[in-house]
């Protein structure tokens, strides 16, 4: 189920948000975890089992960690290994088993038939959220958490469960038995679910629109449009992501719990590494925390530092999906910042704000170029027509489209920066009318978000020749 | 007793806090907006009742999901579930309404397929580059060749190439010079009648020749293409032919349910009688089954959703008009679509019984047809954009 749905607004939120408040405090964590159960298990029942298999297993990992970590280091560590394997042998045969059959395909003597086993949403968080758990607790960062029916609603609670945040145990252990949901974090998170509403709906559904109408006719576009598009990619990914993730934090206001943030306005950034500073906060603090660190980071010398990097960018890239454009997209990312921290820092210390912005945001946008096509050739084609001059440079029909289209591109340029978030807290804030104003808004947005996922499914079958 | 200082003290900080508590209160409106219409939108999606048929789309709704252990592990119940929501969700049409008026605000007029012009035109955006057309042509003129018959070939411009000052200033080339040449390079033995400055002429002096709200010419549009054809083919007629107009409110077309702007104005209908017709029989063949009528408007059908098959009944696989007042033994076959509904009561006068063809729904050999019934004569009537993107004229024997 996704949030951006009729049947998730109209039927599943209200129900749920209903019982939630209806049933007594000490019971919300069970009836929160049935609920989660239901959200995740709606598109496809049977993947509900591996999540329920994760629980389990780092429940009771968590538990002997947690009974030898005072007094056996070493049975504490096996029990650490032993949940990070069997979190890592789940997402590896979900995930990546696919791929690594095919790899493997490369050897002549090789022929494993091709397979493809259905990846379960939400996979890559949840796993990599209870394994944030056994780790914590075997360094004493967090508790063991005793009753299993909260630990379940941990890994499971909806709001961050298919698309993150990634929460760390540590960061939510204390809520999940001692949260208190009141009316004022209520409204805060009606707030910041209506504006993930609109950023997914309104900027990012339109965007993937303008990018899926001009991408198929990149060799007739004009080198323009191809420019267009891909920045209607880099919106639609931002707006996309980050909407879903306001989303999810505001639910989790609702029902009385708070996340960190997951971006901070990640495309005005003045390099890629303040960039990875402010996308997907909550991944790029995972790999920090539980791989780099571990690691060595840099206090092990250059070498080992740069190897270091390539590791954790290499999974990075890796954990965003199954295919080696991942991997060369996180690897570009590595190099980028390896650059930037032995070389290119002094220099763009002494470079005009506005440079550094232009630098970041091509190599922010090729980036997605990479991350976008799974197919190599495909990418080659399009590389070559966002310079190919002699398709022209911006064809009539590609002009139609950009035009209808720029009103918005010229919103989701402003809403990128955080000039609304400025403005309203200079001045809307502090107004007599802001109630007014927000409620409107609100109200306004939520209609026009309903009227779109509505319109997705009006499909007036009209024999064109009555 | 408390002095006066320490009353009007006390007073002052009621008073504050009832201006705190009020703007409290206000900061949760916002919330209860939220509540009220997310559960409001639930509520009445159980209680109100539901439509089985959505009467802008002309299709049927989705039917309530069956639960059983089955359809949830198939997944067809959280499938069933979701389109029967998305179908049955309260002020559906409403929605709709909102998101084509919410993306025409914000720049992108036409994103539903259908431009909302000036005037309340509303008009299809141009057939795909990629189509059938020349294929389409091609497969007319050999059929026409094969089975030596004497051809008229016309086809009716798009609504946006002929109306093009009522589309919004940016819009998608209409490219039905290039494929009026498509047509011309493949007619074959075809005698191919060009409207297109019969029709832009027309269209300069203000007539109306397509519909506001539907992809159809009007009749005065078919009128005029008549007139062409009757004076190109000195079609036999007999003297003194008038025409009386009876007019018809309510209409709404296609381009009115698929463009979704709800605001616009319904338009008229023109229903042209001509004073040559006599003992008029119109015979509807679907299957096998066989219904004969005695009029060419079917006005019943003023009544309902659909108005526009008021012209003989709409499409069916084979429909004969028979006037009993036209010279005689003069016959035509017509291989059409839903364009030729309000031409072919103008040929009425002069041809004693024409047979209408429609591909979509006659599957057997057309060839056959025209030997059987001794057809010389045919006239091949199309739109430009449903000749363009037809996938069954690819089936004519």
């Amino acid at each position: 189920m996704v949030f951006s749905s009729l049947l998730f607004l109209f039927l599943y939120l209200p129900v749920v948000l209903l019982i939630y408040y209806v049933t007594p405090v000490k019971f919300r964590n069970a009836m929160l975890f049935a609920a989660n159960l239901v959200f995740y298990g709606w598109g496809e029942p049977k993947f509900t089992w591996i999540m329920i298999f994760s629980t389990v297993v780092d429940y009771v990992h968590g538990y002997f960690i947690g009974k030898y970590r005072d007094t056996d280091r070493k049975k504490a560590k096996a029990f650490v290994i032993s949940s990070v394997v069997i979190n890592l042998t789940v997402l590896g045969i979900f995930k990546y088993s696919g791929m690594v059959a095919g790899t493997l395909n490369v050897l002549p003597f090789l022929n494993i038939p091709d397979f493809k086993i259905p990846l379960p949403i939400g996979i890559s968080f949840y796993t990599f959220q209870t394994m944030s758990y056994s780790i914590d607790v075997y360094r004493k960062e967090a508790d063991v958490q005793k009753n299993i029916i909260s630990f379940g609603t941990y890994v499971s609670l909806f709001p961050q469960l298919i698309a993150g945040p990634i929460v760390r145990y540590r960061d939510i252990a204390h809520q999940l038995n001692n949260r208190k949901e009141t009316l004022d974090m209520f409204t805060m998170g009606v707030k910041r679910f209506t504006i993930g509403l609109a950023k997914k709906v309104l900027i990012a559904n339109y965007m993937g629109l303008l990018w899926d109408t001009l991408r198929p006719s990149m060799n007739t576009n004009g080198v323009l449009a191809n420019w267009v598009g891909i920045i209607a990619y880099t919106f639609q990914i931002y707006f996309d992501f980050s909407g879903y993730s306001d989303m999810a934090c505001g639910l989790g206001n609702m029902f009385g719990f708070e996340f960190l943030k997951n971006f901070d306005y990640p495309y005005i950034s003045k390099s890629i590494t303040e960039f990875w500073r402010r996308w997907h906060i909550s991944l790029g603090t995972w790999f920090r925390d539980y791989v780099y660190i571990p690691l060595g980071g840099n206090r092990k010398g250059i070498k080992r530092n740069i190897f270091n990097i390539f590791v954790v960018w290499a999974l990075t890239g890796l954990w965003h999906g199954a295919s080696y454009n991942f991997v060369l997209w996180g690897l570009y990312f590595g190099i980028i910042l390896i650059l930037e921290k032995f070389i290119l820092k002094k220099i763009l210390e002494t470079l005009p704000d506005i440079v550094k912005h232009i630098y970041s945001i091509i190599l922010i946008v090729f980036g997605w170029t990479l991350f976008y096509f799974e197919d190599m050739g495909e990418l080659g084609r399009f590389l070559e027509n966002m310079f190919n001059f002699s398709n022209g440079i911006l064809s009539h029909e590609a002009m139609v489209t950009v035009v209808g289209f720029l009103p918005l591109l010229l919103v989701a340029g402003v809403a990128s920066t955080p000039l609304a978030r400025k403005i309203y807290d200079g001045k809307i804030k502090n107004l007599k009318c802001c109630w007014l104003l927000e409620s409107v808004c609100a109200a306004v947005i939520l209609i026009i978000c309903t009227a779109a996922l509505v319109s997705n499914s009006y499909n007036p079958f009209l024999y064109f020749r009555f | 007793m408390p002095d006066k200082k320490q009353k009007t003290q006390n007073v002052n900080l009621t008073k504050n806090r009832n201006k705190a508590d009020k703007i409290l209160y206000r900061e949760y409106i916002i919330t209860f907006i939220f509540i009220a219409f997310v559960f409001g939108m639930c509520i009445l999606f159980f209680v109100l009742p539901k439509l089985p048929y959505s009467k802008n789309e002309k299709r049927y709704l989705a039917d309530a999901p069956s639960f059983s252990l089955t359809t949830l592990f198939d997944g067809s119940f959280t499938d069933d579930t979701e389109k029967y929501i998305t179908d049955h969700i309260p002020f559906r049409d409403f929605y709709v309404g909102v998101n084509s008026y919410y993306d025409l605000a914000s720049g992108r007029n036409g994103l539903k397929g259908v431009y909302f012009g000036s005037d309340g035109y509303l008009i299809n955006d141009p057939v795909e580059k990629d189509n059938n057309i020349e294929k389409n042509v091609k497969i007319f003129a050999e059929f026409i060749e094969k089975n030596n018959l004497n051809a008229t070939l016309m086809v009716v411009p798009s609504t946006g190439y002929i109306e093009e000052s009522k589309l919004p200033l940016l819009h998608k080339k209409y490219r039905d010079d290039k494929y009026f040449g498509i047509i011309e390079e493949n007619k074959g033995n075809m005698d191919f009648i060009d409207l297109r400055g019969l029709m832009k002429q027309a269209s300069s002096e203000g007539h109306q020749l397509f519909y506001k709200t539907d992809h159809h010419w009007t009749s005065y549009a078919a009128f005029l293409a008549y007139n062409e054809m009757f004076t190109r083919k000195h079609l036999s007629y007999n003297q003194g032919i008038q025409y009386s107009r009876e007019t018809c409110g309510g209409f709404y077309g296609t381009t009115y349910s698929t463009g979704a702007f709800w605001l616009t104005p319904s338009e008229n209908i023109d229903l042209w009688y001509s004073n040559g017709w006599k003992d008029i029989n119109v015979s509807i063949t679907e299957g096998n089954e066989t219904k004969e009528y005695n009029t060419i408007f079917f006005k019943e059908h003023l009544n309902e959703d659909d108005k526009y098959p008021v012209f003989l009944d709409g499409n069916h696989a084979l429909t004969k008009v028979k006037n009993g007042n036209a010279p005689a033994n003069t016959r035509l076959l017509v291989i059409k679509d839903s364009f030729s509904h309000c031409f072919v009561p103008f040929l009425a006068d002069n041809y004693s019984e024409i047979l209408m063809v429609d591909l979509r729904y006659y599957k057997k050999p057309v060839s056959e047809l025209a030997r059987n019934e001794h057809f010389g004569d045919v006239l091949i009537l199309y739109g430009l954009d449903n000749l363009a993107t037809d996938t069954d004229i690819a089936f004519l024997e």
